[in-house]
C-alpha cells in the first residue's frame, strides 16, 4: 500500500483559517458583530465631552449671578448699596460679560502652565476693561472704587485657579480608564478566554468534533492550529475595535493619544495570544471555563498579583502595566506598581508557550463525550 | 482475505457503564455491517476505531495499527458521524474543501476532489451555493458521506449512513458503498435499517449489551445458530397436499396453513437436505408453485435469533 501524504502544518493551518472565519461573516452575524464593535466607542462618545462643551460644563470662569450677588454684598457691607434699578443694570452687564468671556476661550490642550497664565492675565484683563467700561455709567463714585477693588481680586483669583488646572485632564481621564480599565484590561481578556475556551467545546457542543478529530493530524497539531486562526482573527477584531476607540478618542481631543497608539497596539499584539493560551488551557480543563476565568482573574491577577513580592510576577496585567506605563500618559493617571521591563516582555512570549503547551498536552490526552457535553 | 480491524478481548468503560465487554473480532475486507439495538456498543466501537475513544483494556488494531492519535493510520480512514451535525454557516464547497486540505489532500485538488465527491454522492448542483444550516436531513447525511470519501480511504466507516435518506437516496448511496467496494474499499457500516444491510453487506457484526453475539458472513452466523430452521412461504395451488407430501418425507419440523390466501408456511429440519430432495418433492406431489419466499433468511431473522 503507498504511503499517503498527511496534511503539512500550513494546510491545516489553512483549513482551519477558512472553518473559523468562512462561519463568522453570514449575513444574520455581521450586524450583530459591526454592533457588539460599536458598542464601547458609543459609550465613550456618551461620557466623554467635547472641547466645547466641557468648557461650558465647567463653567470655568464664573456665574454673572454669583458674583452680580458677590459685589452686592460687598457694597451693603461698605454702606453703599446698589438700588434695584442698579443690581438689574449690573447683572445683565455681567451676564453678557461672562458670556463673551467664556465664549471667547479656548483651551490649548498641549500649551505650558506659564504660558496658559499669561493668556488667562490677557483676557481677564480685557473683560475687566470691558466691565469696568460699561458699570460707570450705572454706579456712582464710590461704588465705582468698591468694582475695581472686586475686578482685582476676581481676576486675580481666577487666574490663579485656572492656571493651576491642567489643561484637558478632568476631561480626557475617563477616556482612558474607559480604554485601559474597560477594555484592555477586561473585555479583552474576556474575549479571548472565550473565543478560545470554545475552540473545542463548541465543536462538541454542535457536534462537529467528530469531523476534526478524525482527521490525519495529531491532536496537538489540531488545537495549536485552532489556536493560531483565532489569535490571527482576534487580533484582526480587536485591532478594528481599537482603531474605533482611538478614532473616538481623536475625535474627543483626547490628550497624548498619538504618542500611546503604537505602544498601545504593540502590547495589544503581544496581550492576545496571552489571553487566548489562557483560554484554551482553562477551555481543555473545564465547560465553565468563562467562571473559571472570572476565579482566575480574581484569584491571579487581583489578590496575588497585587501582593508586593515577587509572587505577583505570576499576573499578566502586572506585566501589561509595566509595558504601558512607558508611556507618560498612563503613568501620569494610573498609579501602576510596575515591575521590570523584560520580565514583562519574556512572561508575555512564555505565557502562550506554556499555557498552550498544557493545553495541547491535555488535548492529546482527553476523550471528549458530545453527549454529555450537549446536556450543559 | 486480509483483515482490516483486529479486537482482542477488548473492553471500554464509561465510569460504571459497560460501552464494549471483552470482545475479540476480526472484520476482513470488503462490506461489513454493524448491527444491534441502541445501547449495544455499536458507537463505542465505532469511535475506538476512528481514533476518538481509546480502549479501556484490550486492543484494537485498524490495518495493524492502534487508531488513537495516529494520523498515518488516520490518513487511510474515512468517518462518516451518526446524527445530521454539520457546520451550520458554512457552505458545502467551503467545508469540503478545508476538510480535504485537513486530510492531506494536495491544495492544487482539493476543489476538484470536493466537486467530484459531491457529484458522486448525489447533491444536485443547484444546493452547492446553500448554507448547510438550510439543508434537508437527506442533504447533510450526502455531504458527510462526502467529507469522508474526500481523501480515497482504504477504510470508510459509517454510522447509521441511510438515515433521514429516501428511498431513493437509500438506493443511491448502496450503490456508491458497492462500488467503492468493488474498488478495494472496505467499508463498516452501521444501521438499524438491516434490510438495508443485508442487501449490502456480506458480513456482519452483531452487537448487543455490548457484546459480540455473532459475526461472519449471514450463512455462516445461520450455520452457528444451534436451533435455527428455514422457515418457507410457499404460494400453491394444493397446499394441503403439498404439506402431507413433505411431512411423510420427514423433511419438516412444523407447518400451517392460511385460510385467506391458501398460504403454506412450513418450518424445515434440515435445510440441506431439504433443498436436495425439493424438486423431486415437488414433481411427485403434483402440485404448481406460485411462489416461495424464506423468512428465516432475512437479517431481521438473524438478529432475533441471535439476541434472544
Amino acid at each position: 500500500m503507498s504511503e499517503k501524504p498527511l496534511p503539512t502544518f500550513f494546510n491545516a493551518l489553512q483549513a482551519i483559517w477558512a472553518l473559523t472565519w468562512k462561519g463568522q461573516w453570514t449575513a444574520a452575524r455581521l450586524p450583530y458583530r459591526f454592533g457588539v464593535l460599536l458598542v464601547l466607542p458609543a459609550l465613550v462618545l456618551i461620557t466623554v465631552d467635547t472641547v466645547q462643551r466641557w468648557s461650558q460644563r465647567q463653567s470655568s470662569f464664573g456665574s454673572a449671578f454669583v458674583q452680580t450677588d458677590s459685589i452686592a454684598k460687598r457694597l451693603d457691607r461698605r454702606q453703599v448699596p446698589l438700588q434695584q434699578a442698579q443690581r438689574d443694570s449690573l447683572r445683565a452687564i455681567l451676564q453678557e460679560e461672562f458670556q463673551r468671556l467664556q465664549s471667547l476661550w479656548t483651551d490649548e490642550p498641549n500649551e505650558s502652565v506659564a504660558t496658559r497664565k499669561t493668556r488667562l492675565e490677557e483676557h481677564l484683563g480685557e473683560f475687566g476693561r470691558r466691565i469696568l467700561d460699561r458699570v460707570k455709567d450705572v454706579l456712582d463714585g464710590r461704588q465705582m472704587a468698591e468694582m475695581r477693588l472686586w475686578e482685582a481680586k476676581f481676576r486675580d483669583s481666577t487666574v490663579e485657579r485656572l492656571s493651576a488646572i491642567q489643561p484637558g485632564w478632568g476631561r480626557t481621564t475617563p477616556f482612558y480608564h474607559w480604554l485601559i480599565d474597560c477594555y484592555f484590561f477586561i473585555i479583552l481578556p474576556l474575549t479571548c478566554v472565550r473565543a478560545c475556551g470554545a475552540l473545542i467545546r463548541d465543536e462538541l457542543q454542535a457536534d462537529t468534533l467528530g469531523f476534526l478529530i478524525t482527521r490525519p493530524i495529531s491532536r496537538a497539531r489540531l488545537l495549536v492550529v485552532k489556536y493560531i486562526a483565532q489569535v490571527v482573527w482576534l487580533e484582526l477584531l480587536l485591532l478594528v475595535e481599537t482603531l474605533l476607540l482611538f478614532g473616538t478618542g481623536f475625535e474627543r481631543d483626547i490628550l497624548g493619544l498619538s504618542a500611546l497608539f503604537p505602544l498601545f497596539l504593540v502590547v495589544q499584539i503581544a496581550a492576545i495570544p496571552a489571553w487566548c493560551a489562557l483560554g484554551a488551557l482553562l477551555g481543555q480543563i473545564t465547560t465553565r471555563y468563562m467562571a473559571a476565568a472570572l476565579i482566575y482573574g480574581a484569584v491571579v491577577e487581583m489578590g496575588i498579583g497585587r501582593i508586593p513580592t515577587n509572587i505577583n510576577s505570576l499576573s499578566l496585567l502586572r506585566h501589561l502595566e509595566t509595558l504601558l506605563s512607558r508611556n507618560g500618559t498612563l503613568e501620569g493617571i494610573f498609579s501602576w506598581d510596575v515591575g521590570n521591563v523584560w520580565v514583562a516582555v519574556s512572561a508575555l512570549v512564555l505565557a502562550p508557550v506554556i499555557f498552550g503547551g498544557i493545553a495541547a498536552f491535555l488535548f492529546s490526552m482527553i476523550e471528549y463525550h458530545a453527549a454529555a457535553e450537549m446536556q450543559k | 482475505m486480509s483483515t482490516v480491524i483486529q479486537a482482542i478481548e477488548l473492553s471500554r468503560w464509561y465510569g460504571i457503564v459497560m460501552g464494549l465487554n471483552n470482545v475479540s473480532f476480526e472484520i476482513e475486507a470488503g462490506l461489513t455491517g454493524l448491527v444491534g439495538p441502541n445501547g449495544a456498543g455499536k458507537s463505542t466501537l465505532i469511535q475506538i476505531i476512528t481514533g476518538q475513544l481509546q480502549p479501556s483494556s484490550g486492543r484494537l488494531t485498524v490495518f495493524g495499527l492502534k487508531p488513537w492519535n495516529n494520523p498515518p493510520l488516520l490518513r487511510r480512514v474515512g468517518y462518516c458521524p451518526e446524527g445530521e451535525a454539520v457546520p451550520r454557516e458554512l457552505r458545502p464547497m467551503d467545508w469540503l474543501c478545508s476538510m480535504g486540505l485537513l486530510s492531506g489532500v494536495p491544495p492544487a485538488d482539493v476543489k476538484a476532489r470536493a466537486e467530484a465527491v459531491l457529484d458522486r454522492v448525489k447533491l444536485p448542483r443547484e444546493h452547492w451555493h446553500k448554507r448547510m444550516g438550510q439543508y434537508s436531513k437527506g442533504m447533510k447525511q450526502r455531504v458527510k458521506l462526502g467529507q469522508g470519501l474526500l481523501h480515497e480511504p482504504d477504510l470508510l466507516v459509517l454510522d447509521e449512513p441511510m438515515n433521514g435518506l429516501d428511498p431513493m437516496g437509500r438506493q443511491e448511496v448502496a450503490q456508491t458503498l458497492k462500488e467503492l467496494a468493488a474498488q478495494n474499499v472496505s467499508i463498516l457500516v452501521s444501521s438499524h435499517i438491516l434490510a438495508e444491510l443485508e442487501s449490502l453487506c456480506k458480513n456482519i457484526l452483531v452487537l448487543n449489551w455490548g457484546r459480540i453475539l455473532a459475526s461472519g458472513s449471514q450463512k455462516e452466523i445461520r450455520a452457528d445458530i444451534k436451533d435455527w430452521s428455514e422457515e418457507l412461504e410457499i404460494q400453491c395451488d394444493q397446499p394441503e397436499r403439498l404439506a402431507r407430501q413433505l411431512f411423510d418425507a420427514g423433511m419438516l419440523m412444523g407447518f400451517d396453513i392460511d385460510p385467506a390466501d391458501g398460504r403454506l408456511s412450513i418450518r424445515v429440519k434440515d435445510a440441506g437436505a431439504f433443498y436436495e430432495q425439493w424438486t423431486s418433492l415437488l414433481l411427485q406431489s403434483g402440485v404448481t408453485v406460485h411462489g416461495i419466499r424464506s423468512r428465516s433468511r432475512s437479517l431481521q431473522n438473524i438478529y432475533e435469533k441471535v439476541t434472544t
